[in-house]
């Protein structure tokens, strides 16, 4: 095994033999045994696990999760946020929120519908006597 | 998870409770900054309560969803910023030393420890992102991958990339400071080699 192929088998498996595949151990075990390079990368990689094992401990912020929690209750949901909400809390909601619509929509077509329009039947009436009115215009004068 | 979709806010604040101190050590380490991390910490919390019924239980794990969240806060966050962050502001959280052990060991260490962080700041945030959720959260590849849509494979080569960019940082810095201090034994190291 090259210092090359030792290096990216660490990267890939970590600096726990035992984890490795048990050919590519022995390989590395070998490695190790010859190189001083293959030595101090190893040691390289368990300073950065160890470096990345003590990134886990950790201290909270004081009062923080207290100024979440009490932001949140200041927080009022969006319109559209509060009427799914209230849609999703039981099944009959959403049936009764379509046929209100469906009701309403019906009621708005019935109110918007005119009777025959009466300008457009004035309007097509006086294009067919125009010929007609101009004639008399011309018998008169 | 079931009660803060139906707007339950003591559920919501044992949630918060329950996952706040990982989602604020992920932001923490992610963007450098606690005061960062203490904003996006907020503004996630927040996106979780006004999108409570996204969320699908079956699908991801309540934690993963979370990270899923913060993950692209922090991400934002750092591209309005342009540039990573660096030097003493990154993360100001240091761990206790052992005091028992041998000055020089400490002072080695407490160096180790400034160079990984440095290093780490200078990762690409994909890469940093690999590493801590791995190897910090405790996620298993595929959560990772998840939270980073990414295929697994593709995590993998986060991880192995991030891994070798600390390595090669580590093992440069130390040969720096060989030929420093004792340039005649460096020589000689590498004709031995």
């Amino acid at each position: 095994m090259t210092q090359p192929e030792f290096e990216a088998a660490l990267d890939r498996w970590g600096t726990d033999l035992a984890h490795w595949p048990a050919r590519q151990a022995r390989l590395a075990e070998a490695c190790l045994a010859a190189s001083a390079d293959a030595r101090r990368s190893l040691a390289a990689a368990r300073s950065i696990e160890a470096y990345l094992a003590n990134l886990q401990q950790h201290q909270l912020p004081a009062g923080l999760a207290g100024r979440i929690t009490s932001g949140i209750t200041h927080q009022r949901p969006d319109t559209m946020e509060r009427l799914l909400a209230w849609l999703s809390r039981a099944f009959w909601r959403p049936a009764a929120l379509a046929s209100v619509l469906l009701v309403s929509g019906y009621l708005t077509g019935l109110s918007t519908q005119d009777g025959p329009d009466t300008d457009f039947a004035d309007s097509t009436a006086a294009l067919a006597f125009t010929d007609l009115y101009r004639e008399l215009d011309d018998v008169e004068q | 998870m079931a009660q803060v979709q139906q707007r339950d806010q003591a559920a919501f604040d044992r949630l918060v409770g329950r996952h706040l101190p990982s989602v604020h050590r992920y932001l923490t380490r992610m963007t450098g900054s606690p005061a960062d991390a203490d904003e996006l910490a907020q503004e996630t919390f927040l996106r979780v309560w006004q999108r409570a019924g996204s969320y699908r239980p079956g699908k991801v794990r309540l934690t993963t969803w979370l990270h899923r969240v913060a993950h692209n806060l922090a991400v934002d966050r750092l591209r309005r910023r342009r540039h990573d962050v660096d030097g003493p502001d990154h993360d100001s959280h240091e761990e206790p030393d052992d005091p028992g052990s041998d000055p020089q060991a400490l002072a080695e260490r407490a160096d180790t420890r400034r160079l990984l962080h440095t290093a780490m700041s200078r990762l690409p945030a994909t890469q940093r992102a690999a590493l801590l959720l791995c190897q910090v959260q405790g996620f298993s590849n595929r959560e990772a991958a998840s939270i980073l849509a990414v295929t697994v494979r593709g995590l993998e080569s986060l991880i192995a990339r991030g891994r070798r960019s600390l390595r090669q940082a580590l093992l440069q810095a130390e040969g720096d400071v060989n030929a420093a201090t004792n340039p005649e034994q460096e020589d000689s190291d590498h004709d031995t080699a």
